[in-house]
Parts: structure tokens; C-alpha cells; sequence
């Protein structure tokens, strides 16, 4: 055989490995056999690969421990044991034969949290010992729609309640009836994407395991659990009015449903009011000097960030929902963080990172991108994300940064896209997305380019 | 504890080892712990070794294990029987397996040199596994052989990406189709071929003398 290109060479070997799996259509198979029949290379392939999957076959199996199943049927038990009902303190014995019916349902409430994930905030949270401890199993639902009025926003609690940076303790605004609801032996808490709070102890941590703690006692300060909040900072208060303005006019002109506590004249001081009110809608209000924070329905994010990235060039977004938050830098100055990100980005491109004090629930989210076909199949129908190593990503993070997984590669107008989905997501099956994801624009040519309409045609990494 | 579980019992445990695995997941579902105690022994040791291999860890494989079965059982009533109880299970087994390996990817101390996790356990278990070649019986020239193979099979398997071992698992310890693979890592056939094709080729460029030596002209 000539000496093929190395891609050709990875093209011939990854059929020769389906070959081998038997998991080629018609065509292709006999495609592979003539090209086996007269190159000697792809023989010594095949055979190579055969080699390989012997190898692995015939590795050495062995006995599982023989205490499994005692394990399991204890681990279960002990599950249940943890949890007592509310009202009921946690010595009280049921009656076995209820117990494991209990089981049944519990457990499973607890695999639904277990299998979203838990990402551990460390809020640093300190209880009184003799707290009531919630019951999983009342927690099917999202909460109901938030009560109108919550009148102590940035609580003492609040304060510290801080997360990359965040005010995420705007929406934990009333101490005392937060800490009704924490689990004795807390120390690690999140809410999610449905409002729900999860509790994690030292022992259930270890496990992967939270409790869901019980709605009732906390929904109505939690009024905005499933909008995020949007800070937008601006490079001047000129700027700042500016977009306010203009994201204003966008929700009015759009006559946004969510908008509906907006009148279309309305003030920055009734603004300001309606956000202290914890109204839904868009509610916007000065945040810190160069900054404004509104809240707003998560499926006008993407429309948002085209309004500010069109009316204000040199914005930085943050997006604060119950559990995840997102930053859009468009003027491409990239803040400390960023800086460690590597080198630009080409201009066609952006970036989404994700990063977060807990890997697992960060790598989730990106399994859920692969598996929903965002990341690593480039193509027409999908955004064509691909996910950076392990590795590159703990370069990208630095030494001292949070660990980050990228996902690399995404055409520009992925990023919306993206951060879209992931809400959407986050919404409906509730699995936690406790990120930061930024969207770095890199270049002048990128600047109020988020319309669908500039996506490059062949915006897909190589 | 246990006996807690086992008043719920439908079916004595000399009945649930002669049932099917759908009917025990029936009767599991009823609160009947005998019922899921057969399941567990009929898998366990399948499953283990499955784990074993994607994990490098003895007590690693040994805690995913007992937690797919945890979180197998907590999710019963959502299981369909679209796919066989195992596949199932497997399904939740390689997912906490592959959750596990990232959490230790990046735990606060991961050393600089850790490839994926821990590679000295992998180079532990190989070492083990020399160990356990060289006092086998039969042809001690034939078992060294085989054990210097596996042993160095060990090791190249350590040095892969946990997404690129539980492929290799699963199609060539479970043996199961693109399509049974893309069900249970929830990837297109597409990827699974490619993911599969790029794991076997990692392993060839480890192997790759041993492999030679073989070799076909």
C-alpha cells in the first residue's frame, strides 16, 4: 500500500474496528473486504485490532465481593432510616412492613435528586441543632407560582450567600425561615433549576446523595427560583441608562408576556419597586454604580443578549438563575478569569465554559449537551460544540481557577444557543446547572453580531 | 436491618432464584426484598467485574457496585422494560462509574501526573495481577506469558479516558451491539463507532509491540 494520509489511515482503521464489530451496512463491508484483499497495511490493521479486542477479553475475570447484596439490602435501609417523615422525630419506629412500601417512593425521590446531581455550593451555612429535618418524599413538585412581596432582599443570610461572585442570596432573603428548613447535619446546600432545595451532609455528600428539603417552608421568599436575574454591567452610566433603556423598549415593543408588570412608560423608580417587590417580570433596578439587575423569564435571554450586544458594544451580562449564572462579555475584554482562558477566540467562534466548584455536576451538564447533540457531532442541525479534554481544561482554568470544562469550537451564535438549552433544560428535567458559563466574543468583528442572520456558514470546528 | 426488608417478602428466596429476572423486578417493585437480593447475586459479579475494568479500583468497583444497586432499586418504578433489566442496571452502573472517575479528576488532590484519577492504583492493580500470573499453575513459561500480556493490558487500559473503558467494556467483556452501547451511554451509533474505534486505537498504540509480535505478514 502507499503511504495514505494519516486520515485516511484513521478512516480505514475506525471501519476496520466496525468491520471487526461486524457493524458494517452492506456497502461498506464489502468495500473493507476488497480493500483488505489487496493491502497488506489494513491485514496487519485488522489483525492488530483483533489483538486488541482478545486482549481485553481476555482479561481475568473476578468474584465480587460476597457481601453485596447485604450491602445493598443495609445501604437501602439505612437510607430509610435517615429520613423520617415530617413531624415525626427520626427515632420514631414505623412499622416495618411500612417502612419498606415508604421505601420504595422515598428512594426513588432520592435517585431523581441523586440522578440530576448535586452540586455543593459551600454557602457556609450555620444551623441551630434542633431544626426539623424535611421529609423528601412531599417534594414531587416544583414550587407554586412565588408570592408577590418579599420585602428583605439582600438579608443577612443573603450576604452570605455569595457564589462566583453573585447576589445569589437575593433570592434567600428571609434567614429565619431558611434555616427552618435545614437538615441538622447540613453544611452544603443548592437550589435548583425547579426551586428545589437540596441539602447535603457530610455523610450523604460522600455518596452523592442530597434531601430535598420540604417546600413549604420556603417558597415564598424563593419567588423567582425558575427567572434569572441579568446584571448587566456597562462601561459608563451613560451606557448603563442606555441599556436599560433599551432593554426596556425591547420587552415593551416585543410585549413580552412576562413583561406584563411593566407599563410601557414605565419609570426606573416603578422598575426599582417592582424588583424590590420580587415581581416577576422585567424588573430592573441599579445594582452597583456601573451595574443594573432586572429579572426576567429565562426564554428571553438569547433576545436579551442581542439587544444589549447591539445597543450597548461594551456590556458584560451576567445571568443569575436559581442555580446557574452566565456572563456575556462583548467588547471581548476578558476580566482575570477570562484571561486564563487561553488564547482569543476566533472571531467566528465563542465560547461557552462552564466551570464550577463541583466537576461532576459541571461535566453533567456537558454529557447532557453531548447527549442531546449539541456537543461533538457538528452538523447542519446542531451547534456543533466540541468538548475540550479534561486536560485542556485544567490549563485553561489555571492553577489557581476553579476546575472549567470547555466546550470549544461553537459557532458564535451557539452561545445563546446553548445557554438557551441548558435553561430549558435546567427547567424542565431539573438537573442541576450550577455553572458559570461565559460566553467570550473574541475580536471587533464579533461586536453586535448575535443575530442568527451572521451565523458563518461554516461555523463548525474542524 | 436487613430483616426488616425481608418481612416484606413476597416470595421465599429458594422461589425468587428460580424466577425470571422481569418477574423478580415485578416483585421487587411489590417491596419484595428476596426478590431483589436474587437479582443482586444473579449480577453482581458481572457487573462488578464490568466496573472493575472501567474504575481500575477493587473497592472502587466494589461501592459503584453496591450503589448501582442502591439507585437500581430506587428507580424501579421508572423502568420500562424497554431493555433488559441488566442493560439497565449496567446503564446506571457505568454513569456513576463515569461520574466517580470525574470527580476524582478533578478532586483538590489530584496530583499534576494523574492522567485520569489515579494511575498509581492502576499500576497497583497491575502489579497485583503480576503477581497472580506468576503463581499460577500449568506451563510457567505459558502463564508468565499471559500474565506479562494482561498485566500490560492493564496498565494501557489505565492510561485511557474512563469514557474510552467503559466502551471497550462494554463491547468486549459485555459484548454488546452499537446499538445496546448507544442506549446505554445515550450516544448516537455514529459516535459509538467512532468512540470505539479511537479506545481500541489508543490501546493499539499501547500494545503496539506485543500486538506486532503476532502480527500476520
Amino acid at each position: 500500500m502507499s503511504e495514505p494520509n494519516p486520515q485516511k489511515i484513521e478512516q480505514l482503521t475506525e471501519r476496520l474496528s466496525a468491520y471487526l464489530d461486524g457493524e458494517l451496512g452492506e456497502r461498506e463491508r464489502r468495500q473493507v473486504e476488497a480493500t483488505l484483499s489487496r493491502d497488506e497495511t489494513a491485514r496487519r490493521v485488522l489483525h492488530e485490532l483483533r489483538a486488541v479486542s482478545a486482549a481485553v477479553r481476555g482479561l481475568p475475570v473476578e468474584s465480587s465481593p460476597a457481601d453485596i447484596r447485604e450491602r445493598v439490602l443495609r445501604a437501602l435501609e439505612r437510607r430509610e432510616l435517615l429520613e423520617p417523615m415530617p413531624g415525626e422525630p427520626s427515632s420514631l419506629p414505623l412499622r416495618p412492613a411500612w417502612r419498606f412500601a415508604r421505601l420504595v417512593a422515598s428512594a426513588a425521590i432520592v435517585a431523581l435528586a441523586a440522578s440530576v446531581g448535586f452540586l455543593a455550593i459551600r454557602w457556609g451555612l450555620q444551623r441551630p441543632a434542633d431544626i426539623q429535618v424535611a421529609r423528601l418524599e412531599e417534594r414531587t413538585q416544583a414550587p407554586p407560582a412565588p408570592a408577590a412581596k418579599s420585602t428583605r432582599r439582600g438579608a443577612e443570610i443573603g450576604e452570605e450567600l455569595e457564589y462566583d461572585g453573585a447576589l445569589l442570596g437575593e433570592r434567600a432573603s428571609d434567614a429565619d425561615s431558611f434555616t427552618d428548613v435545614a437538615e441538622p447535619q447540613a453544611r452544603q446546600w443548592r437550589i435548583d433549576s425547579v426551586g428545589q432545595i437540596h441539602a447535603a451532609s457530610l455523610e450523604t455528600e460522600a455518596k452523592g446523595e442530597t434531601s430535598v428539603l420540604h417546600p413549604d417552608r420556603w417558597t415564598r421568599q424563593h419567588f423567582d427560583a425558575v427567572q434569572p436575574q441579568i446584571i448587566i454591567t456597562v462601561a459608563d452610566s451613560t451606557s448603563e441608562r442606555a441599556a436599560q433603556e433599551s432593554v426596556k423598549r425591547f420587552f415593551v415593543t416585543n410585549r413580552m408576556l412576562d413583561a406584563r408588570q411593566l407599563p410601557p412608560q414605565a419609570s426606573l423608580a416603578h422598575n426599582q419597586l417592582l424588583y424590590a417587590q420580587g415581581q416577576p417580570g422585567v424588573n430592573i433596578s441599579d445594582f452597583d454604580g456601573d451595574q443594573f439587575l432586572m429579572r426576567a423569564p429565562p426564554h428571553m435571554v438569547d433576545q436579551l443578549v442581542r439587544v444589549v450586544q447591539t445597543g450597548v458594544p461594551e456590556a458584560r451580562i451576567d445571568f443569575l438563575g436559581a442555580d446557574m449564572s452566565w456572563s456575556v462579555c462583548s467588547d471581548g475584554s476578558a476580566d482575570s478569569a477570562d484571561a486564563s482562558a487561553g488564547p482569543p477566540l476566533e472571531s467566528s467562534q465563542a465560547a461557552v465554559t462552564f466551570s464550577g466548584e463541583a466537576y461532576a455536576t459541571t461535566q453533567g451538564s456537558v454529557d447532557s449537551l453531548s447527549q442531546s447533540g449539541i456537543a461533538e457531532v457538528p452538523s447542519p442541525a446542531n451547534v456543533g460544540a466540541r468538548v475540550a479534554t479534561s486536560e485542556a481544561a485544567a490549563r485553561q482554568s489555571g492553577a489557581s481557577g476553579p476546575p472549567q470544562t470547555a466546550l470549544e469550537g461553537l459557532p458564535r451564535t451557539a452561545g445563546p444557543q446553548a445557554t438557551q438549552w441548558l435553561w430549558d433544560s435546567a427547567r424542565a428535567q431539573g438537573p442541576p446547572i450550577d455553572v458559570v458559563i461565559k460566553l467570550q466574543v473574541g475580536g471587533p468583528a464579533t461586536q453586535g453580531a448575535w443575530s442568527p442572520s451572521t451565523r458563518p456558514a461554516s461555523g463548525h470546528p474542524p | 436491618m436487613a430483616s426488616k426488608l425481608g418481612e416484606a417478602k413476597v416470595v421465599g428466596t429458594a422461589k425468587a432464584a428460580s424466577l425470571e429476572p422481569e418477574a423478580l423486578v415485578q416483585l421487587a417493585r411489590r417491596g419484595d426484598s428476596a426478590a431483589y437480593g436474587e437479582l443482586v447475586e444473579r449480577y453482581q459479579d458481572r457487573i462488578y467485574n464490568a466496573l472493575y475494568r472501567i474504575s481500575g479500583h477493587r473497592e472502587d468497583a466494589r461501592d459503584l457496585t453496591q450503589d448501582a444497586f442502591v439507585q437500581a432499586f430506587a428507580s424501579l418504578e421508572s423502568f420500562r422494560g424497554r431493555s433488559g433489566f441488566y442493560t439497565w442496571l449496567f446503564r446506571i452502573g457505568v454513569n456513576l462509574a463515569l461520574s466517580h472517575r470525574r470527580r476524582q479528576r478533578f478532586s483538590p488532590t489530584r496530583l499534576p501526573q494523574d492522567s485520569d484519577g489515579n494511575p498509581a492504583a492502576w499500576a497497583a492493580e497491575a502489579e497485583h495481577r503480576r503477581r497472580l500470573a506468576g503463581n499460577r499453575p500449568g506451563n510457567p513459561e505459558q502463564e508468565a506469558e499471559r500474565g506479562e500480556l494482561q498485566t500490560a493490558v492493564w496498565e494501557a487500559m489505565g492510561c485511557l479516558s474512563a469514557e474510552h473503558r467503559a466502551i471497550l467494556v462494554l463491547r468486549e467483556v459485555e459484548g454488546f451491539d452499537y446499538e445496546q452501547i448507544g442506549q446505554v451511554l445515550e450516544l448516537p451509533a455514529g459516535t459509538v463507532r467512532s468512540r470505539l474505534h479511537r479506545a481500541r486505537a489508543a490501546l493499539r498504540e499501547q500494545l503496539g509491540p506485543m500486538l506486532r509480535e503476532g502480527a500476520e505478514p
